[in-house]
């Protein structure tokens, strides 16, 4: 049996249209079998169906993205054919702060991990969606990686609705916890006054630990409350004028007991006359949280709270001379529950929501950013930035 | 002896409060609804009120706003109760006509000076 094949170029194709058609044709005629449909067809599923289709190199450069993902992200072909994925629909950091390179890097390295993963992603207007990604490795002749192969869906929407949904449940099952919390509190509290008679040193000391321990449940339910009841975005800032040294102040009084206890300094250097207008409690709140983990971490030397104006937005900064954080576990500061490796020799007691509560109160109730600077063995850093002047709704 | 109006759902809060109370000198009455809470405000005409805001029946605030607007309502301190300060709770309480504010937990040496402070306050305004 004998074909002859022909093969007929096109110009250099548009999108969508084929590179060339191939004709096979044996001793009973012609026939057509390059398929322009079924080409067609597939080409629509690729670049129309209603997932991002990918394709980038190991380095994070990007060889193809299928249309509906250039509509997503709003870009041009040309515009994002070439550039690296970080820095384009991958933004350097998330929302919650993490870097985002290492994620390309995690990608190649460990696929099996990074099979399925959401992430953030980003918009050429800047706005950020959530993807929920597949990712396939195709490997070269060299047993390296030839590319990477990523499809994603868009889940922003979807994310939201459950956040918003978990964030009503925790909010009114803390509530609810707070009720019986509440009593236990209140009638230990009462017996350890000697409000119901004199107790013996055994008593006083089992009920004053179950008084801290109760305590302790009650802080944990209140800091989980505000992050839900932040995240559900049923928190609204009360700004009201005032002076950034009282705030300190107030602060001051809830560490002045423990610095004392540990021969530490404290110290603050605010001009007495900057007078400020922001969510005074809230505020407060994240002092209160930044002094607290200062003074835990510090076994030498003290804590100064200072001040200074930066680009018309003030800056206040809580540094200690305790045990510093390691850079890479910066990221990790700020994520809820999270005890750093480096700091589980320290008996910390807290809610390990702390710092994660200080960041969502900055940037989403006082509409600022939170940054740390440290060095082990040196000390850290916490800075809080946040306008001078905020605008909000009158209490 | 002075004689305080609880108005609180909870049982197990009601006890507690009531209790020291009574332990610091206090005659205690007890509402376990709005309503309740209301008439026998009204009726028993106490030295002061402690309202729980979180009430089954009708809200803590329209239980002040009631008694506020009745002639002997002016006269009686109150003293608002919630279980958790939700932001603006203590500004918008003393705005709504509360004297004074208590946060659960309840510490009873707290609520004690805060009962001091506002009763006292209120008689220097009748001898005035």
């Amino acid at each position: 049996l004998q074909f002859r094949v022909q093969i007929a170029a096109q110009q250099p194709p548009a999108r969508g249209t084929l590179l060339a058609h191939c004709f096979v044709s044996d001793t009973q005629g012609t026939k057509y079998v390059s398929g322009t449909a079924l080409e067609k067809e597939y080409r629509d599923l690729v670049e129309n169906a209603n997932v991002v289709m990918l394709r980038w190199t190991p380095d994070g450069k990007i060889t193809f993205v299928n249309e509906f993902g250039l509509k997503l992200f709003g870009y041009s072909e040309r515009e994002l054919v070439g550039q690296h994925v970080v820095g384009s629909i991958v933004p350097e950091t998330d929302s919650s702060g993490r870097e985002l390179s290492p994620l390309i890097q995690g990608i190649c390295s460990d696929p099996h991990k990074f099979e399925h993963h959401i992430n953030e992603n980003m918009c050429r207007n800047g706005e950020r969606i959530w993807i929920s990604w597949t990712n396939r490795l195709v490997p070269d002749a060299k047993s390296g990686i030839k590319e990477i192969l990523s499809v994603g869906s868009e889940i922003t929407e979807r994310l939201k609705e459950m956040e918003r949904l978990k964030s009503i449940f925790i909010a009114s099952m803390s509530h609810e916890l707070l009720t019986p919390l509440n009593s236990i509190i209140g009638f230990t509290g009462m017996t350890l006054q000697g409000l119901s008679g004199d107790l013996n040193e055994e008593q006083r000391d089992n009920l004053s630990r179950s008084y801290q321990a109760s305590k302790h449940l009650l802080s944990l339910i209140t800091d989980v409350m505000d992050i839900s009841k932040i995240e559900a975005g049923r928190v609204e800032a009360v700004p009201e004028e005032f002076g950034l040294i009282e705030v300190v102040d107030d602060a001051f009084d809830t560490v002045r007991s423990e610095i004392r206890e540990k021969g530490l300094r404290l110290t603050a250097d605010i001009p007495e006359n900057l007078r400020i207008r922001t969510d005074r409690r809230r505020l407060l709140q994240c002092l209160i949280n930044l002094l607290t983990n200062a003074v835990k971490f510090t076994e030498r030397g003290g804590v100064h709270v200072s001040s200074s104006e930066v680009d018309g937005q003030l800056e206040i900064s809580v540094s200690d001379t305790g045990i510093g954080i390691a850079e890479e576990d910066v990221p990790k500061l700020f994520e809820p529950f999270e005890r750093l490796e480096s700091h589980l020799r320290i008996k910390a007691g807290g809610t390990g929501l702390g710092l994660y509560l200080t960041k969502k109160l900055v940037t989403d109730i006082l509409r600022g950013a939170v940054k740390v600077r440290s060095k082990v063995g040196e000390g850290s850093t916490f800075i809080i930035r946040i306008p001078k002047a905020l605008q909000g709704a009158q209490p | 002896m002075k004689t305080a109006l609880v108005i609180e759902d909870n049982i197990d809060n009601m006890v507690l409060i009531t209790r020291f109370l009574k332990k610091f000198g206090y005659e205690t009455l007890q509402a376990f609804s709005g309503k309740e809470g209301f008439e026998m405000t009204l009726r028993h005409r106490p030295d002061f009120v402690i309202l729980d805001i979180q009430l089954p029946d009708i809200e803590g605030t329209e239980v002040l706003k009631r008694i506020r607007t009745c002639n002997i309502g002016e006269s009686i301190p109150i003293i608002a109760m919630t279980a958790y300060a939700m932001t603006g709770d203590k500004a918008n309480l003393l705005a709504a006509g509360c004297n004074g504010y208590i946060e659960k937990p309840i510490d009873p040496e707290r609520v004690i000076a805060e009962i001091r402070r506002i009763t006292s306050c209120f008689e220097g305004k009748r001898v005035g």
